[in-house]
């Protein structure tokens, strides 16, 4: 996800309201786990979406 | 005519705990109450094992080995919260939202769509995508008849989850397909009693004389079966009568005999009680502190209450702790093993026009601690923050082994995801 600027402990802010497009990131579950993914990248057969990324924050302390 | 839709949430708190944990999907889970005591919701997987509602944990411990059944701790912050999402989605849907429990809501949909079904259908798949909660929802022209409708909706497949009675066929069908104990308002004593009767279904019901109806019924009897009928009698009651008190109590997860541990536990309610009110922008007047022994136990018995006056009324939770303390204090008898307590704040009114005393010794210095104290409470969550007296509560804490993350309400505790 670090080419999407994600990097581990980052906080996501998921909006569930918003339907995804190409272009954007999502929380899908995959074998019951809560995954970030880009919407490109996922098989729809085996990934549900559970949000849709709006943003994210990272403390740098 | 107005036109009523109840949307019910499906196995509520099994649905809950199923959005943040995924892998729950499909399985059988069972929720226990406070305590870990007994089952308060069964996913329907649980259901078919034969679990029962309220059944004691000791009783099925076999079954939940054998079908590898997840058993969780209520998790009600989660629930609660959780329940505030969906009603939020349900008011802006409709111009008037009724939330009727904590995972019940009526809505008038009088005029809104062309097409009630399909409107019902996006009532239904806007909650499941903006909260993750699935739900079932009933159309009809009366409360009694939506309840109804819900309940069909919600066991037949083909209904989708929806089913609107509105001018069609299947108001009629509906009411023979619903037993007339499962109608709304209709108690269990009762349905025996009209069973005894021939009266099996809803539509045996609604064939009853009106006078053999009141004559048994009574008035609300008769309200049920005209609204079962279709004439609108209960409708939206005007503005629900603001809470007059507010309980916090419960049962500990081993008794106990010390002063300072029942000190310790109050401390903790009203601490509750107080933020409870304050949510609201009441205050109280009197708090009543009670403590109960166990009555199902040989030993000796025990349960006082004590009432002290808060003058003038206060919400702040340093006062309201102090009074329920001096409660305690002159409720208490040593040698007796107490099961539960609870402090019960009285004589709720609106902070705005509560009378104010011309001895009041007001000082602002405790309305920005308490503030402050909300704040660091809204932000780390119920616990992280406490008046001084309540110490460790290990003495008296109920058992809740099994509770999952309160995922929404503590920041420390929202999901993580792989990547």
């Amino acid at each position: 996800m670090e080419d999407h600027g994600i990097f581990k402990g980052d906080t996501l802010i998921v909006d569930r309201s918003i339907n995804p497009e190409k272009t954007s990131i999502v929380v899908v579950v995959i074998d019951g786990e809560l995954t970030v993914r880009h919407f490109s990248d996922i098989n729809s057969e085996e990934a549900a979406v559970w949000g849709v990324v709006r943003g994210s924050t990272r403390d740098f302390l | 005519m107005t036109i009523y839709a109840l949307v019910d949430c499906n196995n509520f708190y099994v649905s809950c705990e199923r959005v943040f944990n995924p892998k729950l999907e499909g399985r059988p889970v069972i929720i226990l109450s406070s305590n870990d005591g007994c089952a308060i919701a069964r996913s329907s997987e649980a259901k078919e094992y034969g679990v029962k509602m309220a059944q004691p944990l000791y009783q099925f411990t076999d079954i939940v080995e054998k079908y590898d059944i997840q058993v969780l701790s209520g998790n009600f912050h989660l629930y609660t919260d959780m329940s505030n999402r969906v009603m939020q989605v349900l008011a802006d849907m409709a111009p008037t939202a009724q939330q009727y429990s904590i995972d019940e809501c009526f809505l008038d949909i009088t005029g809104l769509p062309d097409n009630l079904d399909e409107y019902g259908q996006t009532i239904q798949a806007k909650v499941k995508q903006w909260t993750g909660i699935p739900v079932g929802i009933g159309i009809a022209k009366t409360k009694t008849l939506a309840k109804a409708a819900n309940r069909i909706a919600k066991v037949s497949k083909k209904t989708g989850g929806v089913l609107n009675l509105v001018g069609s066929q299947w108001q009629e069908k509906a009411l023979e397909k619903t037993e007339v104990g499962d109608v709304w308002g209709i108690g269990k004593q009762f349905a025996k009693k009209l069973h005894r009767n021939g009266v099996k279904t809803a539509f045996d019901l609604t064939n009853q004389p009106d006078g053999w109806i009141r004559k048994e019924m009574g008035v609300g009897g008769l309200k049920t079966v005209r609204e079962l009928r279709g004439e609108d009698c209960i409708g939206f009651e005007s503005v629900p009568q603001p809470k007059q008190t507010t309980l916090v109590s419960r049962s500990f997860g081993k008794t106990i005999t010390e002063l300072d541990d029942l000190i310790n536990a109050v401390t903790v309610f009203a601490t509750a009680a107080a933020a409870d009110i304050r949510k609201a922008n009441l205050v109280s007047s009197a708090v009543s502190v009670f403590m109960e022994t166990n009555r199902f136990s040989n030993e000796p018995q025990y349960a006082p209450s004590q009432s002290i006056e808060l003058s003038p009324a206060r919400n702040n939770t340093k006062h309201i702790v102090r009074a329920a303390i001096q409660g305690v204090k002159e409720a208490y008898r040593e040698g007796f093993k107490f099961k539960k307590a609870g402090v019960m704040l009285l004589d709720l009114v609106d902070a705005d026009t509560a009378p104010l005393s011309l001895f009041d010794q007001h000082d602002p210095k405790d309305d920005k601690l308490i503030e402050a104290f909300d704040q660091i409470i809204r932000r780390q969550g119920a616990g992280s923050i406490n008046f001084g007296v309540t110490g460790q509560p290990s003495a008296w804490h109920s058992a809740s082994a099994y509770q999952s993350p309160r995922y929404t309400t503590e920041w420390g505790a929202i999901p993580v995801v792989k990547t």
